[in-house]
This record gives C-alpha cells, structure tokens and sequence, in this order.
C-alpha cells in the first residue's frame, strides 16, 4: 500500500492538482479566479504526460554511443502543443473578462446575473409577457438580499 | 510542385489552404478583401471534398501519411466512408454561409472587427475540418482546441452584451471538456503506446479489459458530451447561439457539435470497439437516459422561449438527443440513423438560423413579439422559414420526414416501445413550439414602427433558396443522406473502415 503510494506520488500529485484546479472553476464567482483554476487544471495534465514518458535509469534523448536505453520523448513534444493551448485558451479567456469588465463593470457572476435579469425584466414589462410573474420573484429575491446585506453593514 | 503531388495530398490541402488564408485575412484591413479571401479559399475547400468524394468511389479509404513518416510514427489523414459525410456538410454549410455572411456581418459586426472575423471564421471552419479528416487522436485535440478558440471569439462579437458572459461560460465548459478529452488520449497512449486512430483499435483488440482504459473511454466521451451538448451539459450552446452574430450560429448550430458526434461515433466504434463502448461500459443505456431527458425537456423549454433565436437553440439541444438517441440503440440502423440526422437536421436549423437572420438584419431583433406579421412585408424570407420548419418537424417530402421514418423503424426493429412513444410526444411538442413562431409570423398584426420594412437583400434570399431546395431535394432523393449514412454504419459495423 505504502509502496504503492510512494511509486505512484508523481500521479497522485497530478490529481490532487487537477481536483484543486477543477474546485476553483466550478466553485468560485469571480470570473479572473474561474481563469486561475482552469489553467491549474490544464497544467495538471502535462503532469500526467511527461511522467508517463519516464523510464528508470535512461538517458535524455540526445544521440549519444554506449547509451542503453533513452527517456520517450514523445510525451513532451506533445505536451509543448498542449502548454501552447493552454496559454491561447487564457489569453482569450482573460481578454473576454475584460470585455465582461467593460460593459457590465463587474467580474463577480452572481452580479453579473442580477443585472441581466434586472435587463430582461425590465424588457418584458414591456411585452407583458407571462414569465414576467417568476422572473420578478427572482428579481425580489436579489433585492431583499441586497437590502438585507445593507441592512447589516449599516447596523 | 507537379500536379500528381497536389492530387496526392488533397485529404490535408483542404485543410491547409483556409488555414493560411486565415493569416492573410488577418492582415489585410478591409472587410472585403477578407471576405474575398476566405470565399475563395472555403471554395477550394469544397471542390477539393468533392474530388475526394468521387475518388471514394473506387476505393475504400484514402490515406495519406504527412511529412513522408509511415502511418502509425508520423499524423496520417485517412478519409473515409463516415467522415467524408462530415466533410461535405461542412464544406457545404460553410461555404453557403460565407457568401450569406458579407451582409450580414457588414451590419452586425465593426468595419475596423470585420477581416478579423473572416479570419476566425476560416480558422474555426478549417479546425472543424481537421478534427473529420485527421487519423490522429492527439491531432483531434489540437483542432478542436483551435476551432473552439476561433469560435469564442466570434460568438463574443455579438451586439448583446449578454453575448459576452455567454462565450465566457463556453470557453469554461468547452476547455474543461477538452481537457477530459486529453486525460482519455493520455490514457490511451500509456497502455498502447501509439496515437494513430486505427493502429490504437487494432492495439486494443489483444488487450482484455483494463481499467484505464475503461478511465480513458469515461474521460473521452464526457469530454465529448460536453461538447456535443448533450442534456445535462449543454447550457452553453443556448445562449451561444442565441447572442451570437446570425451567420455564426447559423454556421455553428449545423456543423460544431454534429462534428463531436462524428469524433465520439469514431472513438467508440474505431478506438475502443464495440464490444467495450457499448457492452462494457453499459454506454447505451447512460446515452439513450441522457438523450431522452434531453429531448422532452428542452422541447418543454422551447416552448416558453420569447427570443425565437433562443428557441431555435433548444430545439437543437432537443435535436441532438435524436441523433444520440439513434447512437445510443448501437444497432446497425440506429447508428445509420444517427449520421442521417446529423446531416438532415443540419440543414434544416441552418435553414431556420438564416432566415432569423435575414429579420434579425431587417429588424434588429429576434423576439416573437418584435415579429409579428412580418411576412406581409418579408413572404420569401417567411416561406422559407416555413420550409426549414417543416423539415425540422419531418412533414413528408422534406429531408427531416427522411430521418424520422427512419428512426421510429429501427425504434420498432428492436421493439423498444417506450422509445417510440417518446419520439412521438417529442415531436408534438417540436409541433407546439414551432407553430408559435410561424403563427406570429404570419398571423399577428404587423407593428407600425415594421411599416417600411423590406425583403431581405437579393444575396441572402438565394442563399437561403439554395438550401430549402436542398432541404426538400433530400426528402425525395436519398441516395446522399440515407445511403451514404447506411454504407458508413455498415462500414463501421463490419470492421472494413479501420
């Protein structure tokens, strides 16, 4: 079990990464924090990679006489693909957070949500639609909250 | 560079020349120059799948090793009788929304932004046809990274702001689904020590069940489901589609996701075989409980939808359950089905998303109240609305009634009632939030600020003609879709496509 743990440490590291990584996108409100934990959990991929392309005792793969047996440097080509993704997937992740910044002021989603239903509601005022009824319960929710919230800072 | 060569690499010139015209879209400054560019080169691309479509007449596949490296060592290209169906809807959808794009993007988009979107388009158009015709499983992952890329930023381009926070959660999803994408290649790559498609199978097939790679067609398919958007996952694709600009989600709601079921289709069936996929891993049974709940819900929510382009996007999640659906049943005509679909349905939702398009430019708004009577001023725009409709409901003599007839018969091959009961109720509803589209199109009383509204421009409205001819052309012939989707799941089925 002990020994098992021990072999595998580079796997299991990965994971716990990975799991971290995955926590903070799912779980966290702020856009720019999203951002953070996708790129922890695409990282904790190439992990996963490059330790699989390791082999006990073995040379780097650079042509060399007398030499047994060479590390596989497959995995690490691949990798540096992967590590040019991950970077593109931030840069045009980080760009639309600004964008997002920009026209609703905001990076928190939970704000970011109330003003697009304060806009929809406001719409369908207009329109006297049939969903305005559960759409304004909402609506009232999030302004109880934030009277509430108010409320405390003040006393 | 003589002309035998260029024949013999046309399975990766197709992808290579959009590719380059992307860098040459980018620089140039002027909108048109650009669209230009990108007509052309979306073009070659075509004619060259059509080539590459005759020649598969007298072979079974056609296979080319890039950079001289022999098949399993180096990316080879391999088309087929299951992805050149994929290739030519592409092509041919992107091709029709090239030229339908100059006006709309012209209007919709920044004069300063606009090359720049031919050059996202070409790269997201040539990623798509990267991921149908590559024979390499990491090479996958690359072009869909870079079609996913391309595609953000052209969904964040629309004049919503919600447009924003909308390709903000599409780039979480679809990141972390093609992470888990990649987890499952890892996998694959420690236990056979290869990443070509066909030489991975063929690995496989001497290994007894293992459990990565049980891990890695977990981590594979719920990577793809995620992007395919089927049920639980697919809260990304409404409002994509809903706030992005009219020509890219009419380009994507007929190409993205039928792509990733064609990458999940070859994962299962070429990668890891049948016998693991679908009897192992108890897949049909998640797929058909996913689909099912994918299709009566998101039809039911479709339904109470005020912006028609809103509509329109859950009933494509709806849409996709059918084609998971005949997936999911793992039989040779389920599967056959299933590629039907993909085409069929294609063409009737790009059908649909365009003449939305067409009002959406004349009128600047999408909602069913803002829409009201609109066919008395726009009847071309609105017939063909109805034509779309009509194949998306599958009313005989459209291409739509082809999949359905289809799709209740391999329900009944296999006795599955419950199914074919389901498929029905589905398509009372699809019945139910269609008419309310087409009953204030047509019936509604025409908003006075609408008075001066004209048709659609000329460019547009052939456009749109070309593919409601093709929708009711494919219901009375179906030598492209029934029988090229039936020779491919037989191919699949028999082993002969590796």
């Amino acid at each position: 079990m002990i020994n098992e743990i021990i072999g595998n440490y580079n796997n299991i590291v990965s994971v716990i990464l990975m799991m971290i990584g995955f926590y903070i996108t799912i779980r966290s409100g702020n856009l720019i924090k999203k951002l953070i934990g996708l790129a922890i959990f695409q990282t904790s991929v190439l992990l996963i990679y490059t330790s699989a392309g390791y082999v006990d005792n073995a040379r780097f793969p650079i042509l060399k006489e007398g030499t047994e047996q060479y590390i596989n440097p497959l995995p690490h080509v691949l990798m540096l693909t992967a590590i040019v993704v991950g970077i593109a997937t931030l840069a045009v992740g980080l760009a639309l957070a600004v964008r997002i910044k920009e026209e609703y002021g905001t990076c928190e989603e939970d704000e970011i949500i109330a003003l697009d239903i304060d806009a929809t509601s406001v719409l369908l005022e207009q329109e006297n639609d049939r969903t305005i009824f559960t759409l304004n319960v909402k609506k009232n929710k999030i302004k109880n909250k934030k009277s509430k919230s108010k409320e405390e800072d003040n006393s | 560079m003589t002309l035998s060569s260029i024949a013999e690499n046309l399975p990766v010139l197709q992808v290579v020349i959009p590719l380059l015209a992307a860098a040459f879209c980018a620089l140039t400054k002027s909108g048109r120059i650009a669209w230009l560019i990108s007509t052309i080169a979306v073009t070659c691309s075509f004619i060259i799948i059509v080539i590459l479509y005759l020649t598969l007449f007298d072979v079974n596949n056609i296979r080319l090793g890039l950079g001289g490296h022999k098949p399993p060592y180096g990316i080879e290209y391999n088309i087929d009788s299951l992805n050149i169906i994929i290739l030519l809807l592409v092509s041919f959808i992107g091709l029709l929304v090239i030229l339908y794009a100059r006006k709309s993007i012209q209007k919709e988009i920044k004069k300063s932004k606009q090359s720049m979107f031919y050059s996202m388009y070409l790269l997201c158009f040539a990623g798509l046809l990267g991921i149908a015709s590559t024979n390499d499983i990491f090479n996958i992952y690359v072009f869909i990274e870079i079609s996913s890329l391309a595609t953000y930023t052209m969904i964040s381009l629309g004049k919503d702001r919600k447009a924003l926070t909308a390709a903000y959660s599409y780039l979480i999803l679809g990141t972390i689904g093609a992470t888990f994408f990649l987890i499952g290649v890892g996998f694959l790559y420690i236990v056979t020590g290869s990443l070509n498609i066909t030489d991975i199978g063929l690995r496989l097939k001497d290994i007894d069940n293992m459990r990565p790679i049980q891990i890695s067609f977990a981590f594979i398919s719920l990577g793809l489901f995620m992007k395919i958007a089927l049920f639980p996952v697919h809260i990304w694709l409404t409002n994509s589609y809903a706030y992005a600009p009219s020509a890219v989600s009419s380009f994507l709601s007929a190409t993205a996701t039928k792509v990733m079921i064609y990458v999940f289709i070859r994962c299962a069936y070429t990668v890891f075989g049948y016998e693991l996929s679908f009897n192992d891993m108890l897949s049909s049974n998640i797929i058909i409980f996913l689909s099912v709940s994918g299709v009566l819900l998101c039809s039911l929510t479709a339904i109470y939808q005020t912006n028609v382009k809103r509509l329109l996007a859950f009933s494509s999640v709806a849409q996709i359950g059918y084609i998971m659906i005949g997936v999911g049943i793992a039989t040779e005509a389920g599967l056959a089905v299933g590629i039907m679909h993909l085409s069929n349905h294609a063409l009737s939702k790009c059908l649909l998303f365009l003449s939305m398009g067409c009002i959406f430019y004349q009128i600047g708004s999408a909602r069913l109240n803002d829409i009201k009577g609109i066919s008395k001023r726009m009847p071309y725009t609105s017939i063909f609305f109805m034509v779309g409709a009509f194949s998306l409901l599958g009313i005989p003599g459209t291409a739509g009634f082809i999949t359905k007839w289809h799709l209740l018969n391999s329900l009944l091959e296999i006795n599955n009632w419950l199914l074919f009961i389901i498929v029905i109720i589905s398509s009372i509803l699809a019945i139910i939030y269609i008419w309310k589209v087409v009953d204030s199109l047509f019936f509604g009383e025409l908003d006075k600020k609408h008075k001066d509204i004209k048709e659609a421009p000329i460019s547009m409205l052939i456009i749109m003609f070309i593919l409601a001819l093709a929708n009711i052309y494919f219901g009375f012939n179906t030598e492209f879709t029934a029988d090229l989707a039936k020779s491919a799941s037989h191919d699949l089925f028999s082993g002969v496509v590796n």
